[in-house]
């Protein structure tokens, strides 16, 4: 038995592996889009537009860079299942999500720092992606996500920290 | 002007999918791809390979085609394999060579060139001569029949394709703990026309086919006995029912008869296989 | 000084185009932050130490191109743009580029 374990070491060890990564992978992603969606509707009051040119209002506003950014990985199932689908060709169902929830979660960051200097909303975002490390085999293991604008606030509510 | 956020709803950007059935899928069908490559390019290659001609098999292992050292139990494997050759009708510049080695391993085999090795550990299980020259004679039909050559053009042909295929994704590495090398062994239908080749002459040669699996009942046996050290020779000569069953079949077509007569072993063989001295009779490697 | 990605400053008008200013940082991320990286590649998540390394090497870069910009005396730096690439395996180069200006 333990013979035949050992035989099959790496084997065993890939399986256990894809099965953890699928089970903490599948929380996370359900948990993080909980959170997502809880923040973007509570965050609906501050506008995110990604016009080029702000409304000139007056009194003017004072307008300063926000930015928000994250780092975020993939599960071993879903890396392996990329890896899959890259033989086939076809849609990556997979690192769907994940550049999903990046995106999102990097404008949430960026909306809460506007949010921080009583911005009224944040003009011109703009979206920059670079996958971090690379891993096993050049397969991309995570992503970095920057969201960043401008924010426009009113001279009046302007906050101490600005 | 006014300017608001609003939701959108969720799913639209990614695939509701569940990502267990795209799993299963893309493994199935990598699995079945995988088979058909091998199927197809295996029998391929075996074709192809036998086509080779002999001399180029012999020039590739020409400095193990040597005959090995004069020794008594070389000279006397080499005699059972030229008088058995006489009735396995090989092909024209066909070159049988038996080497011996004096390690325990109980095994024989058939490999490139025309060359049989076999290891004092089977030689010391022999009963009698019959069950020695069926085992030679099923390795010289191995050799009639160019398996060494198409199992390894085999293994060679899936390898490169597979590695071109896969190579770069994570697949290759289930492939590889998996063990293609399993391929280096020669396949079931290699086994049994080596079988019946065997019987068939073992018959010419006795004018009988009794004791032919005698040495597979004893290996068997001292399977159950000890269970912890399988022979190796059973590992790569597996003997199921079916097989046995056929060639009993084939005897009774063919009018083969059983006897209960056997060919002693010679006297010495006993005393040959103990002796100390042989330890360099197996193959070296030359130094050019 | 005011730093934006916007062209424009509305109600102020620009004096004077200083030209392009930049700031850049290369960072590399120590050991014990890659071996967790290593556990979220299998589990998935967030890799909290490489988004505050890169918010941090962010915030350097700006401030590259703040000093850049003060020098030459400008009080705004507008139409901003980060740039990221990763220079080396586990070090990355962040960025960030504008025009510098001198507003009434």
């Amino acid at each position: 038995m333990l013979e035949l374990i050992l035989q099959y070491l790496n084997l065993i060890l890939f399986l256990l592996l894809l099965l953890v990564g699928y089970g903490f992978g599948r929380l996370a992603e359900k948990r993080h889009y909980r959170s997502i969606i809880e923040r973007e509707k509570a965050m609906l009051s501050l506008p995110a537009i990604s016009s080029r040119l702000p409304p000139v209002r007056k009194p003017f506003h004072v307008q300063t860079l926000v930015s928000g950014n994250v780092v975020i990985s993939v599960d071993y199932f879903k890396r392996f299942l990329a890896g899959l689908r890259n033989f086939f060709g076809g849609r990556v169902t997979s690192y769907e999500t994940l550049l999903d929830r990046a995106r999102r979660e990097a404008l949430l960051r960026m909306k809460a720092q506007a949010q921080q200097l009583n911005a009224e909303m944040v003009f011109n975002i703009k979206y920059e992606t670079a996958s971090i490390s690379k891993g096993r085999k050049n397969a991309i293991g995570s992503i970095e996500v920057l969201a960043y604008g401008t924010a426009l606030i009113q001279a009046d509510r302007l906050a101490p920290a600005a | 002007m006014k300017y608001s956020n609003s939701q959108p709803p969720e799913g639209i950007n990614t695939t509701n999918e569940h990502p267990l059935k795209e799993f299963l899928t893309l493994l199935l069908g990598l699995i079945a791809l995988i088979v058909i490559i091998v199927t197809v390019l295996s029998l391929a290659a075996g074709y192809v390979a036998r086509r080779v001609p002999f001399e180029t098999e012999l020039s590739l292992t020409a400095r193990y085609s040597e005959q090995d050292d004069p020794s008594q139990i070389g000279d006397y494997l080499q005699h059972l394999t030229d008088q058995l050759v006489t009735h396995a009708e090989i092909p024209q510049g066909m070159r049988i060579v038996t080497h011996y080695s004096p390690a325990d391993t109980i095994n024989a085999y058939a490999t490139l060139g025309g060359n049989l090795m076999f290891y004092r550990g089977l030689l010391e299980k022999m009963p009698h001569e019959n069950a020695l020259a069926t085992v030679m004679a099923h390795e010289i039909a191995h050799i009639k029949h160019r398996d060494p050559i198409a199992s390894i053009g085999r293994v060679i042909l899936v390898q490169l394709a597979l590695n071109a295929l896969m190579g770069g994704t994570d697949a290759d590495m289930v492939l590889g703990s998996t063990g293609l090398l399993t391929l280096l062994k020669f396949n079931r239908n290699m086994e049994q026309a080596a079988d019946q080749e065997a019987l068939r002459i073992i018959q010419k040669y006795y004018g009988h086919i009794g004791g032919a699996t005698d040495l597979f009942d004893i290996l068997h046996q001292e399977i159950h006995a000890d269970s912890n050290e399988p022979p190796q020779f059973l590992l790569s000569h597996p003997q199921d029912k079916n097989r046995i069953e056929n060639l009993r079949q084939l005897a009774a077509r063919q009018g083969w008869q059983t006897s209960e007569q056997r060919a002693a072993l010679p006297d010495d063989l006993s005393m040959w296989l103990s002796a100390e001295n042989h330890g360099d009779t197996s193959p070296q490697i030359e130094s050019p | 000084m005011v730093i934006s990605n916007m062209e424009i400053m509305p109600g102020r008008r620009i004096k004077e185009h200083l030209g392009l200013v930049q700031g850049s940082t290369v960072r590399a991320k120590h050991a014990g932050r890659d071996i967790m990286a290593g556990l979220k590649n299998i589990f998935g998540g967030e890799l909290k130490g490489y988004t505050e390394l890169l918010s941090d090497s962010r915030e350097e870069a700006i401030e590259r191109m703040r000093e850049q910009a003060a020098t030459i005396g400008a009080n705004a730096v507008l139409n901003v743009r980060f740039s990221t690439s990763s220079v080396a395996q586990g070090a990355a180069e962040i960025y960030v580029y504008g025009t510098a200006v001198v507003l009434e």
